[in-house]
């Protein structure tokens, strides 16, 4: 199994390097932004008084620390949209392709032709993705530091490393979801379709639950209300339910998918 | 003993019955060719012997084991090459080689299958042509020296030079470690030069399984007659119970299947200038099962 899965981060070593530059990028900017936000907080707020409380709600925005500390402010600009919508693409680019990906172009015949069971050629290609993740997920969250020491900006490190564990549940969870269309299906535009619908439809419950008292239980069928990033990062805290609801999901969607793939037929 | 085992195998896709009820057996050491016109399962049963497809029905035993329980621990002694370019488009020959013998371990011969099919193991897949993609599955194939071969279409895309040197590689498998060979070919001269036995098969069932030198003992032969004169009214031939397969200008070439001599018999009361004889080709043989 080993070989597998080296070969597999092998493989997908530009895809991971162009990521985490992007990565980079977006946290360099947000902590070189910060010293010159939290010196106009007290505008900032001024302004910021005039929006809906439900915007505020639906973003999960802390006003009293959105401009003054930094997890605060990453909490707004960098968690709430841009860090999930980042970790959503990697985990549906590589998670379609694990066994979709790898039935479309045929390619699995190699490695359903050698002396490896299916059960074995899931889990390198499942640990493959779950050691990128970590991977990702490491570097997205602690690349903070050394921007922070740069522009002398106070960070948390038990911050950091509470929303590294509510991110890796976030992303496993994803992955699972992911990674079990992935076994259903053998076209990978398919399985990433449908994942990234299911993913889209999870966003949208989470809003409207958020600004219409009514249907407030629709959030408890998204993943983004159990990713409370203004929870992790403010009062380092991550909801038992989260834990239970990331790790109960990638724990049926990963064996559901290795059932469908141990049993299927595979015609590439 | 029996090295492949196959018992009313069953492959259906909704309506479409793929494989219908296909038996045969294959001997240690024998090269056992697998023909039929493109949908008459070929590939569905090679898919079912690698466990890609589960039949519906049936049994496959390789070297006595079950290939759908054992599938991974049979695969040890199988070398398998597809009918389709199923390799890593971004990497080089020499990175498939080392993944499959990082898998596999034990002993393998790449550098002597390299030499003699003057493959060139750095250059990326996607760079290769297809007769190069065809020699570097030949190689994984053959690789780590297995007691059985699957062989889809193995000269595919090969000049015949190439083809003479598998046939070649092939044959010395079998002389000197005793493999037992399936290959499904639309090559009927490959056929003819390297297989002990055939199955042919049609619309998913067996038509036949002979050896090939019984298959060219068929009585079937093609008749080339001249008239001296018209050709006589198709009526009148409609008498002599053959075929006719082509009308030439003063003549006509037929197809007759079985006893040759009632046929003489009657061609000679007819107005001939000219007969010739031949015994029909594999080809024309394989046709017929065809039909």
């Amino acid at each position: 199994m080993l070989p597998l899965v080296t070969r597999v981060i092998k493989d997908n070593r530009t895809f991971f390097i162009g990521n985490a530059f992007i990565w980079v990028l977006f946290i360099w900017m947000y902590v070189a932004f910060f010293p010159s936000v939290s010196e106009n907080a007290l505008q900032l707020q001024e302004a910021f008084k005039s929006y809906p409380e439900s915007f505020f709600k639906a973003f999960s925005i802390n006003m009293d620390v959105m401009f003054t500390n930094l997890e605060g402010f990453l909490s707004i600009e960098y968690y709430s949209i841009v860090w999930p919508i980042l970790m959503v693409i990697f985990v549906l680019t590589y998670g379609s392709f694990t066994i979709a990906g790898e039935i479309d172009r045929g390619t699995i015949e190699v490695l359903l032709a050698q002396p490896i069971s299916r059960t074995k050629i899931y889990w390198a290609k499942y640990l493959a993705g779950v050691i990128l993740i970590l991977a990702f997920v490491f570097l997205s969250n602690f690349s903070v530091v050394p921007f922070a020491m740069l522009y002398h900006v106070k960070f948390q490190w038990q911050a950091l490393l509470t929303i590294s564990v509510l991110g890796f549940l976030f992303s496993l969870s994803v992955f699972s979801v992911t990674t079990m269309l992935s076994s259903l299906f053998s076209s990978r535009a398919k399985a990433a379709s449908l994942a990234g619908g299911v993913l889209i439809v999870m966003y949208v419950l989470n809003i409207i639950s958020k600004f219409k008292v009514s249907v407030d239980n629709l959030k408890y069928f998204s993943f983004f209300h159990y990713f409370d990033h203004s929870a992790a990062l403010i009062d380092n805290h991550i909801s038992a339910l989260a834990v239970a609801v990331f790790l109960g999901v990638s724990l049926i969607c990963t064996l559901a998918g290795l059932i469908a793939f141990i049993k299927r037929d595979i015609a590439t | 003993m029996c090295a492949i085992h196959v018992k009313n195998l069953k492959k259906y896709f909704g309506e479409t019955r793929a494989v219908d009820g296909i038996s045969f057996e294959i001997k240690e050491g024998e090269i056992f060719g697998y023909l039929g016109p493109n949908g008459a399962g070929k590939t569905t049963t090679i898919r079912c012997m690698m466990d890609f497809l589960r039949p519906d029905e049936g049994m496959i035993e390789i070297l006595g084991l079950d290939a759908q329980t054992q599938s991974a621990r049979l695969k040890q002694e199988i070398g398998f090459l597809s009918e389709e370019d199923n390799l890593y488009q971004d990497w080089t020959g020499q990175e498939h080689i080392n993944l499959i013998k990082r898998i596999r371990g034990g002993k393998t011969c790449e550098s002597e299958l390299i030499t003699k099919l003057d493959f060139d193991p750095n250059k990326k897949v996607k760079t290769l042509s297809s007769g190069n993609k065809q020699k570097l599955g030949l190689i994984l194939a053959l690789m780590h020296q297995p007691k059985v071969l699957i062989l889809d279409e193995p000269t595919k895309g090969l000049d015949p030079l190439l083809q003479h040197t598998v046939h070649e590689i092939l044959q010395t498998e079998v002389k000197e470690r005793n493999t037992s060979i399936f290959m499904s070919s639309h090559n009927l001269s490959e056929v003819e030069k390297t297989c002990d036995r055939v199955c042919v098969l049609k619309a998913g069932k067996v038509v036949a399984i002979e050896s090939i030198s019984n298959i060219k003992k068929k009585k079937l032969y093609t008749i080339y007659i001249y008239f001296d004169g018209e050709i006589p009214e198709r009526k009148k031939l409609a008498t002599l119970g053959v075929e006719i397969i082509k009308e030439l200008s003063n003549g006509l070439v037929l197809s007759v299947r079985g006893e040759i001599k009632p046929v003489l018999a009657k061609l000679s009361k007819l107005n001939l200038k000219d007969l010739e004889i031949t015994h029909a080709s594999l080809e024309e043989v394989f046709m017929e099962f065809y039909k």
